[in-house]
């Protein structure tokens, strides 16, 4: 990373503050995935989510994964989504139904799973009685690790050499998969669908 | 720099608010968001890994090590786009049989 190398005061408060606002953006959108009732408003919040994620790959040093990220999250998914919402609600008022005990139930299965995560995550500090402003890896690290060899010409030398069985295999799920999706979503004649009966 | 458990911090809460959208959500579409952001919160954690186990000693192993974690963050990608096409397309199948995009309608196969 350029600015992290640069190391003056300066620079690393930009830093720090351009990456603490790509990452409570992600956060926030990604709560109002959840929470949003409206359809369009989640799918536009995914849409931004899905963005601050990129931006977390820049600051990770995985420039071709960003890209990547911006192409087929940003540019592919959240319009291929945007397209079922459209195609599936033709009701004036695009709002979920939410049934009581699926939230109930909902919240137990996150609950038993988050809880262990972020007892792995801060416990640890916590129990040694760390301030969790000078607990290693959360504002600082004590062995600040190396610069990463991390290049997109090396990731595409790996891609091509040692795992290209894997990003062979990889093309031939996606193809199967754009034929099969194609199949799945064709009109059929004998279906008395929506389309059928305005056309 | 950016520290590793911040990283992770935020792929937990990504996955645990994914997973709880998973498990409330009635609509199929909005089922299928929070599918994305719970592979995109593995997709975080993955690429921090990847950086942070990359800086640490050893060096002939470093490349391998530093690219393992993006290259499975890019075959996780490609079987993303995969699952988000067929799934739309199961979608919008249901939806001309069924004319709703409710979770709880599609019951054919219960007994």
């Amino acid at each position: 990373m350029l600015l992290a190398e640069a190391n003056t005061p300066v620079t690393d408060w930009i830093y720090t503050l351009v990456f603490m606002a790509v990452f409570v953006t992600t956060l926030m959108a990604g709560l109002w995935v959840v929470i949003a009732r409206d359809v369009i408003r989640a799918g536009v919040s995914l849409f931004i989510c899905l963005s601050g994620v990129a931006g977390i790959y820049f600051f990770l040093n995985a420039q071709f994964l960003a890209v990547v990220q911006i192409m087929v999250y940003v540019g592919g998914t959240t319009v291929l989504i945007l397209f079922g919402v459209m195609l599936t609600n033709r009701a004036p008022v695009l709002t979920s139904r939410r049934a009581t005990d699926r939230t109930l139930a909902g919240w137990l299965a996150t609950v038993i799973v988050a809880a262990p995560l972020f007892v792995i995550l801060v416990g640890r500090d916590l129990m040694e009685k760390k301030d969790v402003k000078t607990a290693n890896g959360w504002f600082t690290m004590k062995e600040a690790a190396a610069q990463a060899p991390i290049n997109t010409v090396a990731l595409g030398d790996a891609l091509l050499t040692s795992y290209i069985l894997p990003f062979e295999i990889a093309s031939l799920v996606l193809l199967v998969a754009l034929v099969g999706s194609a199949y799945l979503a064709r009109r059929r004649e004998d279906e008395s669908g929506i389309e059928g009966r305005l056309s | 720099m950016l520290e590793p458990k911040i990283v992770f911090a935020l792929a937990a809460v990504l996955f645990s608010v994914g997973l709880y959208g998973v498990l409330s959500r009635g609509n199929l579409v909005l089922l299928l968001m929070s599918l994305e952001l719970m592979l995109n919160a593995a997709n975080v954690a993955l690429v921090g890994v990847a950086r942070y186990w990359a800086g640490m000693g050893g060096a002939a192993d470093d490349f391998s090590r530093a690219h393992s974690g993006q290259f499975f963050t890019l075959m996780v990608m490609a079987v993303a786009a995969a699952e988000v096409g067929v799934g739309l397309a199961i979608i919008v199948a249901v939806f001309r049989r069924k004319h709703t995009s409710a979770a709880d309608l599609a019951t054919e196969l219960k007994h």
